[in-house]
């Protein structure tokens, strides 16, 4: 697939205590996984054109997708698009770039998300509302032992523009 | 045509009080604030300063808006030459409740369009903001050499 | 806001914001060079603008850099400039509703 149409819309930066090796571990394992992503379950075929599924915790996938690119603890660019009728017809796939380079002793993880459309900011506040906790978490599952425990209320303005073009949500 | 504008959400298993003393605290902001101390009385229009370790002050700023523990706001211009001639971009922090947790909003916006401040501060307040969390959750902040922001000369 | 109105409503003053707006962080020396004020008269106007905090200044080793300080010109934009521009938009976009009518 080629992904030179996509531009990105959301970029987020975070430094953590922990070596690539864990941190690429921490975003492809579905074990831990689970633990900062509110209970989803990552499961990824590591190579080229592999599948990427993120399942929920009553066994239902959630979003699905390919892997567009994949160098163990360094990049790994994937199809992310969740699970809901006409989703992709109508909004595109979304595009998911992660990043992990070192940086001193902290690695410095960088998480983009593409679109190969212009979308409403309505449209892409699910996004921008999600990405700062799973990553929060995942850095404090690394660096404590722990997650975070965030209670997140659904993106509402998110579904309002999502149920306005025709896109069913649960 | 928009102003360039930074937002920066996270969240830290912490109290509101702690990450507002951590925020405002010389001695706090010495070890995540790439070595940094803040400096002021913070009422509403004093100066404040980020003073280096050898004593010089590298930028220098005004008070806008204080409520403890909630909101912090302040503008603030970088001295150096390259940065100087900069309009003052304003830095809102909002600290929410979320349980055990608080959520921390960094916004700083109205820098000028063809700013380079704004290049800068876009690589620097993910490095600060994450080291602050560290050193809040496990007592040590991050080891981040400045070259590894990789700052354009 | 008196003062700042008050500091606003001389033009040597308002061409010294201008100056800032164009290049912030002037010192004293870089704001007087080629204007047709004395340096002292320029001291003077500085300080009206400190004082209403439309200027703030900061030290820079030896220099003293002047700033536009953005918040008292937003708080006017904001109270008094933008709340009548929607008032406007809202009058004319009525008209034009009213004219529309007329041609149906």
């Amino acid at each position: 697939m080629k992904t030179d149409r996509f531009k990105p819309t959301t970029v987020y930066t975070i430094y953590i205590a922990s070596t690539p090796e864990k941190v690429w571990q921490a975003l492809t394992s579905a074990e831990f996984s689970r633990k900062y992503f509110f209970g989803n379950a990552v499961e990824v075929d590591l190579k080229a054109g592999g599948a990427y599924i993120v399942r929920q915790g009553d066994g239902s996938v959630h979003i699905s997708g390919e892997v567009i690119e994949c160098v163990t603890a360094r990049k790994l660019t994937v199809t992310f698009n969740v699970n809901w009728p006409e989703l992709v017809e109508k909004l595109g796939p979304t595009l998911v770039s992660y990043e992990i380079e070192p940086a001193g002793e902290a690695v410095r993880l960088t998480m983009t998300e593409s679109h190969d459309r212009p979308l409403d900011d309505d449209i892409l506040s699910g996004g921008r509302q999600g990405w700062p906790a799973i990553l929060s978490s995942l850095k404090s599952l690394l660096e404590t032992g722990e997650p975070l425990v965030i209670q997140m209320a659904p993106p509402q303005r998110m579904l309002a523009a999502l149920k306005r073009i025709g896109i069913k949500t649960p | 045509m928009s102003k360039p504008e930074f937002v920066y959400v996270t969240y830290i298993e912490t109290t509101a009080e702690k990450l507002w003393h951590a925020l405002t605290d010389g001695d706090f902001t010495e070890r995540y604030w790439f070595g940094a101390r803040l400096k002021s009385d913070w009422k509403v229009g004093s100066t404040f300063e980020m003073v280096r370790s050898d004593g010089t002050v590298s930028d220098a700023g005004k008070v806008v808006e204080v409520d403890p523990p909630r909101r912090l706001a302040y503008t603030f211009v970088n001295l150096s030459d390259k940065y100087k001639n900069e309009f003052p971009a304003l830095a809102t922090f909002v600290l929410e409740p979320y349980g055990k947790l608080v959520k921390l909003t960094l916004t700083h916006e109205g820098f000028a369009e063809q700013s380079r401040f704004y290049a800068g501060i876009s690589k620097g307040w993910p490095a600060i903001l994450s080291s602050l969390k560290s050193l809040l959750e496990t007592g040590k902040a991050l080891e981040i050499p400045y070259a590894a922001l990789k700052f354009e000369n | 806001m008196d003062e700042v109105f008050k500091a606003l409503a001389d033009a040597s003053r308002r061409s010294l914001l201008d100056r800032l707006h164009a290049r912030n962080g002037q010192t004293l020396n870089e704001l007087c060079d080629g204007l047709a004020m004395t340096r002292q008269a320029v001291t003077k106007h500085l300080a009206v603008l400190e004082a209403a905090n439309l200027v703030t200044t900061f030290r820079h080793g030896r220099e003293k850099l002047h700033y536009l300080n953005p918040v008292p010109i937003h708080q006017i934009g904001e109270r008094w400039i933008r709340k009548f521009e929607r008032g406007k938009l809202t009058a004319l976009s009525e008209l034009k509703r009213q004219l529309e009518k007329r041609d149906e």
